[in-house]
């Protein structure tokens, strides 16, 4: 029951009634880009080599990692730099839960899932006791104290990793419907989990909830004051976020056959938070892309056809093309559009 | 554990505290004063080892020489590091300066690997402090690690003085405890922020410096102190050089009884005492200004 | 006998360090009345307001509201139990729509987070008090308006229908500017007086503080 209102002539800009200003609202072509996307995600294999759904399903799977974290930064404002410790968990459970017999795909995914989101609400917990620069900080050692676990423990595999003997697969009285082992069933699983989590999060911020996470964002005083009490959103957004973490680091070990600590690792903390600021904050859609740029720009400086001898040193490569680009292009390739559009009127 | 390993656990546990200080103080000014989160930060304690293990053949035992050398580089270094680079994250937003200064980790990694390669080094402590004496039956201690724990309490002295007993120190904690009232008050603040910079730039590779023969010289010792100093920071309490001090004191104690006590979950110690801090004090334990 | 009080502080105080910014401040508010507490800079208006509304804990003394002892009662839950404040400083949600502002306001009432498959653009009791707040703030007009390009005015208009929508008993404002100060003394900028259910709130002005209460029929 949306208001309809006329704006003072001549103005200022009108925000569309009852809108979230940023994520998932002002998107041009609202439901059709997303849907389109998925016919041609899944059309994609009868088009393209092996080696290419390979990557595709790569890609998709961190770009469920990145929407989970932009959740997080985007929606409710928490910049969290040890968002990987519950993709490096959710990766683990898989592992651990399907022991040596392999173990079915319902039980491994809550396992991952579960496990992720309880450690999120353990961090969460205390770490939302803090703001801004702590908040940061206090983010990564948490997840420092999990790649540890992993890292120096015996239960948790020690520094070279753990693999994944048997795939999951889901199945019904004895009989398989759906093996994870084999390349296609795993890829069009990666695709409608990307959906599913998409649809899900587009959901979530068009909700109350979601508004509030919005208003917590943008003036947390002011919510309270309004008579919010904030602490529980951020929580919740907190645990949903590591929760969709795990169930991409899930995806990532079943698609690897392997674990290893360094999926918990900083490094891939800042990647992520890369991710979601090369496509564009406060965008699902930035989300998705800015994982395939990442994940593309990765190959391309490791490409020696392109670099040669410097190939080998492609985090110089990358730490330059970083800085340059958060420094010239702060909303990231989402703001592209609107940057060109900006120019071409002059 | 007898009276005599215990003392040497203690021993430990205050010079690895106190060597933590040193980068920490470094990182706690910096953002208390500049409102900048550096992750870089243990890039600098990285480069400090590297710089004593390339100057080593250069300076042989001038020890002190060579530390001077090297702080003076350090602070050269710096200055020209703020000036070129950081003196433009200070409008930014904290996600961009993390990403900024994460992808200057990965400049640093990879210069250092050209530069360097990716070897371990060693680095020998000078002629006159190697060897140990006793303590007890069966335990000795390095002279140098006793050396390099009065290094750190003789500049850590030295900081409480510029900070509490000079004009500089005076602007540093206005800084620390209102930033922009000191920019409102005339001080030039682009000159105090170089200083200060390059001060903490300079603490760090100190500390690296006197590290590196007590924990060689190897490519990943910048990311395991950073991580490790932003929890004394948060335990300490940002833009507090005392809390800095209370909290490395408590992160070495934990860390060196947790390694003898927990051996493989010794790790996650450090992690927990921050968690505990969090429950109790949010702000860390002497959390001074914003 | 005050024993009607709507808002009562009893010897509150608060101390930073040695200073005392507070000292055994004690006010009674009754409903239908409009107080205000004048002071120099300094003087420690901001302090009593903080703890009035719930920001700042009192190192002494107690508060009561609606006849619930509040001292230990965090913001939010005083401002959804009727008690609210407006800053001195504009606290508008700047990139939202002006209707969203009011109705993010109102949805504080009735959160209801948990049915996260509802449209909040669709959420009928928020929008409906969003609507009346602007209605009765005579911004009704710009409600579509992204509300960071508002006046200053009228951004301060926008300030108090948000407190409007949340419909408090009582509620305490800062604020600067003497002539608008003056337009609200007299009652309320363009708007009806209370005659329906809810209420109305008079603000402040210079560097005045005021507080007032009155009479509400919804809660």
């Amino acid at each position: 029951m949306a208001t309809e209102a006329t704006p003072l002539a001549g103005e200022g800009p009108v925000a569309e009634v009852g809108t979230l200003p940023d994520i998932a609202r002002r998107e041009p072509g609202g439901w059709l880009v997303p849907a389109a996307a998925v016919v041609l995600l899944a059309a994609l294999p009868a088009l393209i080599s092996p080696y290419a759904q390979d990557l595709v399903a790569r890609i998709a799977i961190y770009a469920i990692f990145a929407l989970s974290l932009e959740l997080l930064v985007g929606a409710a404002g928490l910049v969290s730099l040890g968002h990987a410790a519950f993709l490096g968990i959710g990766a683990y459970a898989v592992v651990l839960g399907s022991g040596d017999a392999g173990g079915p795909l319902v039980v491994v995914l809550a396992l991952a899932v579960g496990g992720a989101a309880t450690y999120a609400l353990f961090v969460g917990a205390l770490s939302l006791r803090t703001r801004g620069v702590y908040f940061i900080m206090v983010t990564l050692a948490f997840a420092q104290m999990a790649y540890f676990v992993v890292h120096d423990t015996k239960a948790g595999g020690g520094s070279d990793g753990i693999f994944l003997y048997v795939k999951p697969a889901l199945g019904i009285a004895g009989k398989t419907l759906l093996d994870l082992g084999e390349r296609l069933p795993l890829y069009y699983s990666v695709i409608a989990a990307l959906a599913g989590t998409y649809g899900l999060l587009a959901v979530l911020l068009g909700s109350r909830f979601g508004h509030a996470l919005a208003g917590i964002r943008v003036s947390e005083q002011r919510m309270r004051a309004a008579g919010f009490s904030t602490y529980p959103y951020k929580l919740a957004a907190f645990v949903i976020a590591g929760g969709l973490a795990g169930l991409a680091g899930a995806l990532l070990a079943i698609k690897d056959g392997a674990v290893n600590p360094e999926l918990l690792s900083w490094h891939e903390s800042g990647a992520v938070l890369l991710m979601i600021i090369l496509g564009g904050i406060g965008s699902l859609r930035g989300a998705v892309i800015g994982a395939a740029a990442f994940t593309l720009l990765k190959e391309l400086v490791q490409s020696e056809a392109l670099f040669g001898a410097l190939a080998s040193h492609w985090q110089l490569t990358l730490g330059l093309a970083i800085i340059a680009f958060v420094a010239l292009l702060p909303k990231g390739l989402i703001g592209l559009g609107a940057l060109l559009r900006g120019k071409a009127h002059g | 554990m007898d009276l005599a390993t215990f003392l040497v656990q203690c021993l430990n546990a205050v010079q690895y505290g106190l060597l933590l200080f040193l980068v920490a103080s470094g990182l706690t000014l910096i953002f208390g004063i500049m409102g900048v989160i550096n992750l870089a930060h243990g890039s600098f304690y990285m480069l400090g080892a590297y710089l004593a293990f390339a100057l080593a053949p250069w300076f042989g035992d001038w020890f002190f020489t060579r530390l001077a050398v090297g702080v003076v580089l350090a602070v050269v270094f710096g200055y020209l590091l703020e000036w070129a680079f950081f003196s433009f994250l200070y409008e930014r937003d904290h996600l961009q300066q993390v990403l900024m200064t994460y992808a200057l980790i990965l400049v640093f990694e990879e210069g250092r690997s050209l530069l360097v390669g990716n070897d371990v080094h060693g680095v020998a402590a000078p002629a006159w402090l190697a060897g140990s004496f006793r303590l007890g039956e069966l335990m000795s201690y390095p002279w140098y690690r006793v050396f390099a724990s009065l290094a750190c309490v003789v500049v850590a002295l030295g900081l409480y003085a510029v900070v509490n007993r000079t004009r500089l120190g005076m602007m540093i904690r206005a800084g620390a405890s209102n930033r922009d009232m000191v920019r409102g008050l005339g001080v030039d603040i682009r000159l105090l922020y170089r200083i200060v910079f390059a001060g903490g730039v300079a603490l760090a590779a100190l500390a690296g410096m006197i590290a590196a023969p007590l924990s060689s010289v190897y490519p990943g010792m910048g990311s395991s102190v950073l991580i490790i100093c932003f929890v004394v920071v948060v335990i300490g309490g940002i833009g507090s050089i005392t809390g800095a001090l209370i909290a490395s004191l408590l992160v070495g104690i934990v860390d060196t009884f947790g390694k003898v006590f927990f051996a493989e979950w010794s790790g996650v110690g450090v992690y927990l005492l921050m968690a505990i801090v969090l429950v109790w004090r949010p702000e860390g334990l002497m959390k001074r200004g914003h | 006998m005050a024993d009607d009080a709507l808002l009562r502080a009893t010897g509150l105080g608060r101390r930073f360090g040695g200073l005392a910014a507070v000292d055994a401040v004690s006010i009674d508010l009754h409903v239908g009345e409009i107080h205000a507490v004048i002071g120099t800079n300094g003087a420690g208006k901001s302090t009593l307001v903080n703890m009035l509304s719930g920001e700042l804990a009192p190192t002494a003394g107690s508060v009561r509201f609606a006849g619930h002892d509040v001292t230990r009662w965090a913001q939010p839950r005083r401002a959804r139990a009727g008690l609210g404040r407006s800053y001195q400083r504009t606290t508008i949600f700047n990139e939202f729509s002006v209707l969203e502002n009011c109705r993010l306001a109102a949805q504080a009432q009735a959160p209801r987070p948990w049915t996260f498959w509802e449209r909040a653009a669709g959420d009928t009791p928020s929008l409906s008090a969003a609507k009346q707040a602007l209605d009765a703030a005579g911004l009704a007009a710009v409600a579509a308006r992204t509300a960071g390009t508002l006046s200053h005015g009228a951004k301060r208009q926008l300030e108090i229908a948000m407190c409007l929508a949340t419909a408090p008993q009582c509620s305490s404002s800062m604020s600067r500017s003497p002539a608008w100060a003056a337009r609200r003394a007299g009652g309320c900028w363009p708007c009806s007086p209370p005659s329906s259910p809810g209420t109305r709130s008079c603000w402040s002005s210079m560097t005045w503080t005021l507080c007032s209460a009155s009479p509400t029929g919804s809660r």
